[in-house]
């Protein structure tokens, strides 16, 4: 172990000495968690919202701290804007007029976990298996935890990714390249080599463990049963990860009261399903 | 036979030739410049009048020109780029005049330092240069934060490029110092070409310093000064890159200017119609401009 150790998820660290992370982010005992932090001279969370890179990390975070949801079931309406959407932004906004909290208003996902990676900040909210191989040092240990909830039951983001072909018109073209696709998918051995080179999890069970002996994957696949809805496909994605940054930028600057923020996030989120 | 002989003492005939060749060598510039400035320019015009989209592809008249006058997003845009354009045009022309004047006439060697120091930030580059400005202006760990604290002159550490007080001054800090580098150079060489027999007369008239500047100086680089204003504003208007990789026109749209948002919607939101009207009317603001400081600034050299 290096010298300290960090805890990390689609991440979140702190210091050994902060045991419960629920503590730290629901307030209930912000003053030793600052003291502790302010003495190791370091910021403990930063929600960043200086641009788009990451933004799902924010999003989970909000989304969890009192289950709020980010789309409906039917994936019809993006839909934070909800009573506890508003009261996770508020306890946020809170939190980080008290100092416990950084609101990155300059930064985004990627200045965030360089600045994890450099130790200036004790915990990352978008951490990913890419950047644990990205970032890997003896600096520090990284410790993974599920993103804090009022209810105990995280709500995970996850990204599937896939394939596509292109119709260019030559059906010759696309049989074949459906073929590779395949190839590279289903091969007995090289689907599972294709994957494990990704860092990424197989989206079927057949493959079964591919990193085994692994505590730290092992512990994120057994997270698999908190994912919560897929929206990334959703109409109107783009325009809603546009308006979501910059909806942070107003409520941490304080140009628009949560309410007034998630209305208008609300109205031009949803302006394609009108 | 009578041949027809142009007054060049040429037959038409061979005149027609020559001619044809000459076109012949412009062709491939004139289709490069169709191809890539012409055509899509039109094209821009063109589907500024449509509802464009990944999906789709409908006339809709003047409605995206309607909508840019009520988007709170386009207006802010729209204030913040007139503001660069405000104060960077005469800080940058007044700057590089004042240097320009100071070392024009210092020798060779002092004169290329001067030169060099200034031009550099032109020619390394808009992405290295913005990359250490960012560090520089890091709130965690930048240099700017670590002496003014250190200084007692702030408390505590400052977003500098996450502040909407500080923001836009940052951006316009850093066009500031990639503007002046050419302005520079243009100034040095205007000042050193002015006719020194009218300066020495002036000397010998009695003439003070500031007199000889502004009735023999200033007039002699009135072109330069115009190329100056005119490619600054142009500049100005079309700030992007510091602003896409510095502040993505945050915090709260203090920072975004009308480029940044025509890129947002073009290749974020996927409303290419609506980012071509903001091209369009960027293009006749810009237009305007130059036609006005055309018109206001007398380039013809006159003592």
């Amino acid at each position: 172990m290096g010298d300290h150790e960090s805890l990390a998820f689609g991440g979140f660290s702190l210091f050994q000495m902060v045991e419960d992370l629920a503590v730290f982010i629901l307030g209930l005992d912000l003053a030793l968690v600052r003291e502790a932090l302010g003495k190791a001279g370091k910021i403990g969370i930063s929600v960043y919202c200086g641009g788009q890179g990451g933004d799902q990390g924010t999003r989970a975070l909000v989304s969890n701290l009192y289950g709020a949801t980010i789309a409906n079931k039917t994936n019809t309406r993006y839909t934070m804007n909800s009573p506890e959407g508003a009261r996770a932004l508020e306890l946020l906004k809170d939190l980080e007029k008290k100092g416990y909290i950084d609101a990155g208003l300059s930064i985004a996902a990627a200045d965030e976990l360089q600045l994890f990676a450099q130790q200036q900040i004790a915990s990352t909210i978008c951490w990913g298996t890419s950047n644990a191989l990205n970032y890997a040092t003896d600096a520090f240990t990284q410790v993974s935890v599920p993103f804090p909830s009022n209810d105990s039951v995280p709500s995970l983001e996850y990204l599937v990714n896939g394939f596509c072909v292109f119709d260019n018109k030559d059906a010759g073209r696309a049989e074949a390249a459906k073929k590779l696709i395949q190839f590279i998918c289903d091969d007995p051995e090289w689907g599972k080599v294709n994957v494990v080179k990704t860092g990424a999890f197989p989206v079927r069970s057949s493959f079964g463990d591919l990193y085994p002996g692994n505590p730290e994957y092992a512990l994120l696949a057994s997270w698999m049963k908190y994912y919560g809805g897929y929206y990334n496909t959703m109409p109107g994605f783009a325009a809603m990860r546009t308006e979501w940054w910059n909806m942070l930028q107003y409520v941490f600057t304080g140009d628009k009261t949560v309410a007034k923020a998630l209305a208008d996030y609300d109205v031009n989120s949803n302006a394609v399903f009108k | 036979m009578h041949s027809a002989i142009n007054k060049h003492g040429v037959s038409h005939a061979i005149q027609r030739q020559i001619d044809r060749v000459s076109y012949l060598f412009l062709l491939p510039m004139v289709l490069f410049f169709l191809s890539f400035v012409i055509i899509p320019m039109a094209m821009g015009i063109f589907t500024s009048f449509f509802d464009y989209t990944m999906g789709g592809f409908h006339f809709n008249g003047l409605d995206n020109y309607i909508e840019l006058f009520k988007d709170p997003k386009f207006l802010r845009s729209f204030s913040n780029t007139f503001i660069i354009v405000v104060v960077s045009v005469p800080a940058v022309t007044i700057f590089s005049l004042w240097v320009g004047s100071l070392i024009y006439d210092k020798s060779a060697w002092v004169t290329s330092a001067f030169r060099g120091i200034f031009y550099l930030p032109v020619v390394t580059g808009t992405v290295p240069v913005v990359v250490v400005w960012k560090w520089i202006f890091d709130k965690y760990a930048g240099v700017l934060n670590y002496v003014l604290v250190n200084l007692g002159v702030i408390e505590k550490n400052i977003a500098w490029l996450g502040e909407r007080s500080t923001a836009i001054w940052c951006i316009l800090a850093i066009l500031f110092t990639t503007s002046i580098g050419q302005p520079i150079v243009l100034y040095i060489s205007a000042l050193a070409n002015i006719d020194s027999s009218v300066l020495e007369a002036a000397k010998v008239d009695g003439a003070s310093g500031l007199r000889t500047f502004w009735q023999i100086k200033w007039p002699s680089i009135m072109p330069t000064t115009l190329y100056v204003v005119v490619i600054t504003t142009i500049n100005s208007f079309q700030c992007f890159a510091l602003i896409q990789l510095l502040t993505s026109g945050g915090p709260a749209y203090s920072t975004s200017t009308i480029m940044y948002y025509l890129y947002v919607n073009a290749f974020s939101l996927y409303r290419y119609g609506y980012a071509n009207a903001m091209g369009v009317l960027l293009a006749l603001v810009i237009g305007a401009f130059s036609i006005l400081q055309f018109a206001s600034i007398k380039s013809g050299v006159d003592y």
